[in-house]
């Protein structure tokens, strides 16, 4: 079975695994719903999240100088990286009814994502798949609702679902894929594209950081002491690398959103 | 905020970044093979048949490139 490689029965190591993902009531001995199940860590988190964003935001808006201080100069900087460098792009002239909404994404998911590689969360709030589910689907309301809006129930169902220049007979093929990759596969993917990398990351962060440990502490075996020692230092290589990564879906989710919302308001497809 | 205007005269970017079209065009990718792989799997799983779940997946990922083709592939 395991030749003698890592005495896996002997030290009651438990790798970690899915069960590392799934949290109890946060305040067990509260009374009332404090202590309820589904008041767990990561909807803590998300809620400190959001009012993190708003915080930020408030703050950043206050007090603003011609002359920017270093802390203006960082709001405006990741303002203007949205601004322009997402919604603009991609939205045109259409782009200042949903910057709101691009921006408050951008930063709620910045946040949470980088909840992961700080001290007292140490948990990203995305790697549970609910919480991507939600805000897929809140992204979905978004571009389908800004698509009824401006061209009506009808006029928005038959831009989606029937292409141009796609000949009638194959109208039949095409309308049920059309709707199913618009309505259906569109925010599960934007979804799942943020669970599974929110989840591996954590996933590999854990594994370095207590496999290390339990190497480490492992008695009378140095190469085990040296291997795990070697790979808790390098956990911080991973750590740094998730913080990008987290960034990097941040915006990848955010330029989706903003893609959506350009093709259903777009006027020529 | 202050924020940088786009100079006068400039002509607009050019649409969207060819990866953010890549990302939207995996879902007709997956739609296709879904839909009608799914069909196909269903076909064969009421008449006791094997070869229509081949065929759904190849109709499947032809029709979701025929879209593809048809929603970006267009020459500006």
């Amino acid at each position: 079975m395991n030749p003698g490689l890592l005495p896996l029965d002997a030290g009651g190591y438990k790798p970690p695994g899915v069960d590392d993902f799934s949290f109890g009531a946060a305040f067990p001995d509260a009374p009332g719903w404090l202590g309820a199940d589904w008041l767990n860590k990561p909807l803590l988190q998300a809620v400190i999240g959001a009012l993190l964003v708003i915080l930020l935001w408030w703050w950043a808006s206050r007090n603003l100088k011609v002359k920017p201080s270093k802390g203006q100069f960082l709001g405006e900087y990741i303002y203007e990286f949205v601004r322009n460098g997402i919604a603009r792009d991609i939205l045109h002239h259409d782009y200042k009814r949903f910057l709101p909404y691009l921006l408050g994404l951008f930063s709620f998911l910045l946040v949470n994502n980088w909840f992961g590689e700080f001290f007292f969360f140490m948990f990203p709030t995305f790697s549970n798949v609910g919480y991507a589910y939600g805000l897929a689907f809140l992204s979905w309301c978004v571009y389908v609702g800004a698509g009824f809006a401006k061209f009506g129930f009808g006029g928005f169902l038959k831009r989606q679902l029937i292409p141009e220049g796609v000949p009638w007979y194959l109208l039949p093929l095409i309308i049920p894929l059309e709707f199913l990759a618009n309505f259906i596969t569109r925010p599960i993917t934007l979804a799942l594209r943020l669970f599974a990398n929110m989840f591996a990351g954590h996933l590999v962060v854990m594994v370095f950081v207590l496999g290390g440990a339990y190497l480490l502490t492992l008695e009378n075996n140095s190469f085990f002491n040296v291997a795990g020692g070697v790979s808790i230092i390098f956990s911080f290589a991973i750590l740094f690398l998730e913080l990008f990564i987290g960034a990097l879906q941040a915006y990848i989710f955010t330029v989706l959103t903003a893609q959506y919302v350009s093709t259903s308001i777009s006027e020529a497809h | 905020m202050g924020t940088t205007p786009l100079p006068k005269g400039t002509p607009p970017p050019p649409r969207g970044g060819s990866t953010d079209d890549g990302m939207v065009a995996l879902s007709y990718i997956l739609a296709g093979l879904i839909l009608y792989g799914g069909l196909g799997w269903l076909g064969d799983y009421y008449f006791g048949t094997t070869w229509l779940l081949p065929i759904g997946l190849i109709m499947g990922l032809g029709t979701s490139t025929y879209l593809i083709i048809k929603r970006y592939g267009r020459l500006e």
